[in-house]
């Protein structure tokens, strides 16, 4: 392995093969900085361009696009509130208003150090313990899938500001909009209304565009806007004291985030917003969260970077692919003539190694590239909300457009963005309705696998350890809140009353 | 609180009705968890919920409303909703943006559709307005279908014809 590693080393160095990598890394700063050109998006439409390189150089381009384009969706994540990436959505929560706070800069530094962080560690991850971490995840069915996400979706309706009602309304609803369309088992249509374009479903892009960003610039049109040209944003790396407080979520959150990308299917964009409520959940300051606190951008941030390299562990060990970005370049691989899978270590030996040594300078390039291309970037700060509003949503309109070429996506990005108003002038939580879409058809489609895998039977959850471990993990966050409440009351008795549970 | 109480209600109504069409959903498989089950069971549970936060929002009224005169505490500036009425010109502009884009295609509907928001955001030159439309299109349409072959909508008829001049 170590002569493996050396030898992809000595080939990634090859002043092409180089050239090629650092052209992949700007490509997917750029891509990901910009809402509308996700790193799947670029990663397909350099696919064809791809073809005419060796497999080398062709795979750096792809693989440097993806690793790096994660990362910069949190930089108009944090700047504008609009995710440049989905990956990048749970960013949003703590970024953004830090960036308000006028810690733009700290948010940038955090995120690019957790990423950067994130992105090795993952890439170590996927070097050393591929096999490993693959005969884990292989053993995950139905049920434990099912239950996975039911952590995921429980964990975020409790995190919502201490508002488990509006949470979990919350949740029920971004389920509830994951299931229209046809039925993915049965074939049968669900809530279209006779609509040709609702049989496909709302996809969840249009959702979360419409909740976080239209709704923010329906908000900043009613209000005055002043020039800031104060506001300078320079990233700068989070000092020492801050590295402290970040470095255990980092370190949790990498765990998290590449152990989700080795599960096929779930992907960096659940691994960030299970960090994150897992971050805030293990915290002692978890009613910070969302108000602007670097823990809430590290989370998510090294998260994203870590799954998205997890991500690559089954597509590289067995063919099979962990995200959306790699059933691409699984089909990339087979356009180049070759079929991912164990035996690719013994037959393209050297080519895996350029790729993962590859991945490891990319991830590191982050550290080293992110900040001059974030001051250039952030210029755009400098510019009045008068040009910056509308061209957001021109941004907002063609990243909605751009991923089923649909006017009715644009559409239902309106109609989200309406409900994200009221809905957060009601003080409701928009994260968890944003978890809902993305897990929802994971959730759903696992549930049904797993009845039909045991005749109906429910006890099928509890029976199978992996699988009743996370449901008690659900069950004790849904029951924590209500506990520490309850213990608080006991402790404040003759104090008076506070707040209700859920208000 | 009165938006509250409002949203709930919104809420209950669309939990009830989704709850009754979930339960009309055909089941083709004949199975006792059916294509129709899963969206059921979230709409009960947002039917219950719903009502739980409007029984609240009903109960906490009064005391709101007294809290609401002490709270009123002015706020941040940069925060205050200064032109209410600007939410529904930007909402109608979108709507039309939205319904006109398929007919008179990307170029026209975009360059209108700037230049009107940038007036409403606060921009007081209509040329400097019209350049923002103009430019911020261009930029769109060299990066989209020219460099990353997008296919923008081109709109019908004549608008058909003046897309293809560009991309």
């Amino acid at each position: 392995m170590i002569e493996g590693l050396i030898g992809g080393f000595g080939n990634l160095f090859q002043p092409f093969h180089f050239f090629i990598l650092m052209v992949g890394v700007l490509l997917g700063f750029i891509g990901g900085g910009i809402p509308g050109i996700s790193g799947t998006m670029l990663v397909i439409i350099l696919l064809p361009v791809s073809y005419a390189m060796d497999p080398a150089a062709a795979f750096l381009l792809l693989t440097s696009i993806y690793a790096t384009s994660v990362f910069s969706g949190s930089i108009s994540a944090i700047l504008f509130r609009t995710p440049g990436t989905p990956e990048a959505v749970a960013t949003v929560f703590d970024g953004y208003p830090m960036a308000k706070k006028g810690e733009g800069g700290k948010a940038l530094g955090v995120s690019i150090f957790s990423s950067a962080t994130g992105g090795v560690f993952g890439t170590l991850v996927l070097i050393f313990l591929t096999p490993l971490l693959a005969s884990f995840a292989l053993r995950f069915s139905s049920p434990e899938y099912f239950a996975l996400a039911l952590m995921g979706l429980t964990v975020v309706a409790s995190l919502s500001a201490g508002n488990l009602v509006k949470g979990f309304i919350g949740v029920s609803f971004g389920l509830f909009i994951a299931t229209i369309g046809i039925d993915t088992m049965t074939g049968v249509p669900r809530f279209t209304f006779g609509s040709g374009q609702l049989m496909s479903g709302i996809d969840f892009i249009p959702v979360l565009i419409g909740l976080f960003a239209i709704s923010e610039v329906l908000r900043r049109v009613q209000q005055v806007h002043k020039v800031n040209t104060k506001q300078k944003v320079r990233s700068e790396l989070p000092d020492w004291n801050v590295m402290k407080r970040i470095s255990g979520v980092i370190g949790r959150s990498s765990l998290l985030g590449v152990f989700i990308g080795i599960l096929p299917g779930i992907g960096a964009t659940t691994a960030a917003m299970l960090s994150y409520s897992e971050a805030a959940r293990w915290s002692k300051k978890s009613k910070e969260f969302g108000t602007g606190i670097p823990e809430g951008v590290a989370a998510p941030e090294s998260a994203n970077n870590a799954a998205a390299m997890g991500a690559m562990v089954p597509l590289l060990s067995l063919g099979i692919p962990g995200s959306a970005t790699t059933a691409i370049l699984l089909g990339a691989f087979i356009l180049h003539g070759i079929q991912p899978g164990p035996l690719m270590f013994s037959t393209q030996g050297s080519l895996i190694y350029t790729i993962l040594m590859g991945l490891l300078v990319a991830n590191l390039m982050i550290l080293l590239i992110a900040k001059p291309f974030i001051s250039i970037f952030s210029k755009i700060l400098l510019v009045p909300y008068t040009i910056i509003g509308p061209l957001i949503i021109l941004f907002c309109i063609v990243g909605t457009f751009a991923v089923r070429n649909s006017i009715f996506d644009v559409a239902m990005m309106l109609v989200f963005g309406i409900i994200g108003y009221y809905l957060e002038n009601a003080k409701f939580p928009l994260a968890p309705i944003v978890l809902g879409v993305v897990l929802g058809p994971i959730a759903e489609d696992q549930f049904r696998r797993a009845m039909q895998m045991s005749n109906n039977d429910i006890s099928i959850f509890f029976t199978r350890p992996i699988s009743l471990a996370f449901i008690i993990l659900s069950v004790i966050s849904i029951l924590y809140p209500f506990v520490n409440k309850w213990i608080r009351n006991r402790r404040n008795q003759g104090g008076g009353t506070d707040q209700t549970v859920a208000s | 609180m009165q938006l509250e109480r409002n949203l709930s209600i919104i809420m209950v109504v669309f939990s009830s009705f989704f709850l009754v069409m979930s339960l009309q959903v055909e089941n083709r498989t004949g199975n006792i968890i059916s294509a129709g089950t899963w969206p059921a069971g979230l709409m009960i549970l947002m039917l219950i919920l719903s009502v739980v936060l409007l029984v609240r929002a009903f109960k906490t009224k009064n005391i709101q409303n007294i809290q609401e005169s002490k709270d009123d505490v002015p706020e941040d500036d940069d925060e205050k909703l200064v032109f209410p009425k600007k939410f529904f010109f930007l909402f109608a502009v979108l709507a039309v943006y939205t319904f006109i884009l398929g007919y008179v295609g990307f170029i026209i509907a975009t360059v209108l559709g700037i230049f009107t928001m940038a007036l409403l955001f606060g921009m007081r030159s209509y040329i400097r307005a019209l350049l923002t439309g103009i430019l911020a299109t261009a930029g769109s349409i060299v990066l989209f279908p020219i460099l990353l072959n997008l296919p923008f909508p081109r709109g019908t008829g004549i608008f058909y014809a003046f897309s293809l001049l560009f991309y």
